[in-house]
């Protein structure tokens, strides 16, 4: 286990070296193996596909940007962090939130008519639960999750004590489970 | 791709430290089923599509990046030699021997015409000082000349004839002195 954790960080290093000197194959292959987390991440926070694939195109593009300012820090929180930057500058800049709440909105609509069933129908409620805990904190779980950031990792991330993170996180997960525990009455 | 990692620190260890007093086995409970919730959430995978453009649009971006570097490469380089053939034109250059001080200088400078004016008013006072000297000398051998004459006329002979000749001649060479400056 610590071996292949040793060798995917030598592979990480080695792509990046390459991504610095401006390789586009090394930069091909960051995206090979990080866009299915982070689509999920963005696809996580906005519930909609279109601005998930538009924020991960984003993303890509100031990677090309910022990889000469990466000090070598644990990678997978570095590029977490641009990509929640990202999302809330999005969020801003586009006035995307208006959008977000209406969506949030239409799809407790949804959740109210519709009773899942099977496996995939258990993950889109998951989903539609998500949405409806404020952004922060289900931006804060799904960074978790998708990041695999250790809560002192995911503390350092987002500039904050790490009682601070944790305590979130409860909270956050203690409520997304209330909300699943609701829709299922 | 980077499968999402599930090997989160000892999260229950960490819930002891942090939360002290608190209800720690309900919080571990409630992060327990919170995490297996999220690992029932469906993973999707970008479409390929979307994919695709991102390497695209990556290698556009990483061309221009490298147009742009060798532009500045070019910019500074060009720069450099600029610097170094003016140095080397400078360095080079044969300044024409100055005999003459430039008058437009002279009067466009506040600096030396003060220390011309100064050095003018040192060579006036010398020459004053000159001048009174050499006025006493003729006046003193005019003095000796006459009163040499009168001895002369009382009694004229060779000594005092040759003693007059000599203060003659030595009046002639002071007032020479004097009119050279």
């Amino acid at each position: 286990m610590r071996r292949e954790n040793m060798a995917e960080k030598k592979l990480i290093s080695d792509l990046v070296a390459g991504c610095k000197k401006g390789d586009n194959e090394c930069f091909s292959q960051i995206v090979d193996l990080y866009s299915g987390r982070l689509y999920n991440y963005f696809y996580g926070i906005s519930g909609n596909h279109d601005l998930a694939g538009e924020l991960l195109g984003e993303l890509f593009l100031k990677l090309v940007e910022k990889i000469g300012g990466y000090r070598g820090e644990n990678f997978d929180g570095w590029l977490f962090r641009i990509a929640s930057n990202l999302f809330y500058d999005s969020l801003r800049k586009k006035k995307r939130q208006k959008q977000l709440l209406e969506k949030k909105k239409a799809l407790e609509m949804i959740s109210l008519k519709e009773k899942p069933k099977s496996d995939t129908e258990m993950a889109d409620k998951i989903q539609r639960q998500l949405q409806k805990l404020d952004p922060e904190t289900s931006e804060l779980l799904l960074m978790r999750y998708y990041s695999g950031l250790s809560f002192a990792d995911l503390a350092q991330a987002r500039n904050e004590p790490i009682g601070t993170t944790l305590s979130k996180v409860h909270r956050g997960l203690k409520k997304l489970r209330e909300l699943m525990e609701s829709d299922n009455d | 791709m980077i499968e999402k990692n599930e090997k989160f620190e000892n999260t229950d260890e960490l819930i002891e430290k942090i939360f002290l007093d608190q209800n720690i086995e309900s919080i571990k409970k409630d992060i327990k089923i919170g995490d297996e919730l999220m690992k029932s959430r469906q993973d999707l995978q970008p479409p390929a599509e979307i994919v695709s453009n991102i390497k695209k649009q990556l290698g556009i971006a990483l061309a221009a990046r490298r147009v742009f570097s060798w532009n500045r490469v070019l910019v500074k380089a060009a720069a450099a030699a600029a610097i170094i053939i003016l140095g080397f034109a400078i360095f080079t250059y044969d300044r024409p021997v100055i005999k003459k001080p430039d008058l437009a200088v002279i009067e466009t400078s506040d600096e030396t015409a003060a220390d011309l004016l100064e050095s003018w008013d040192t060579l006036e006072h010398q020459a004053d000082a000159q001048i009174a000297t050499l006025s006493l000398e003729i006046e003193r051998l005019a003095s000796t000349i006459i009163a040499l004459e009168l001895e002369n006329a009382n009694a004229d002979n060779g000594a005092v004839s040759g003693l007059l000749d000599e203060f003659e001649l030595e009046l002639i060479e002071t007032e020479t002195t004097f009119w050279k400056g």
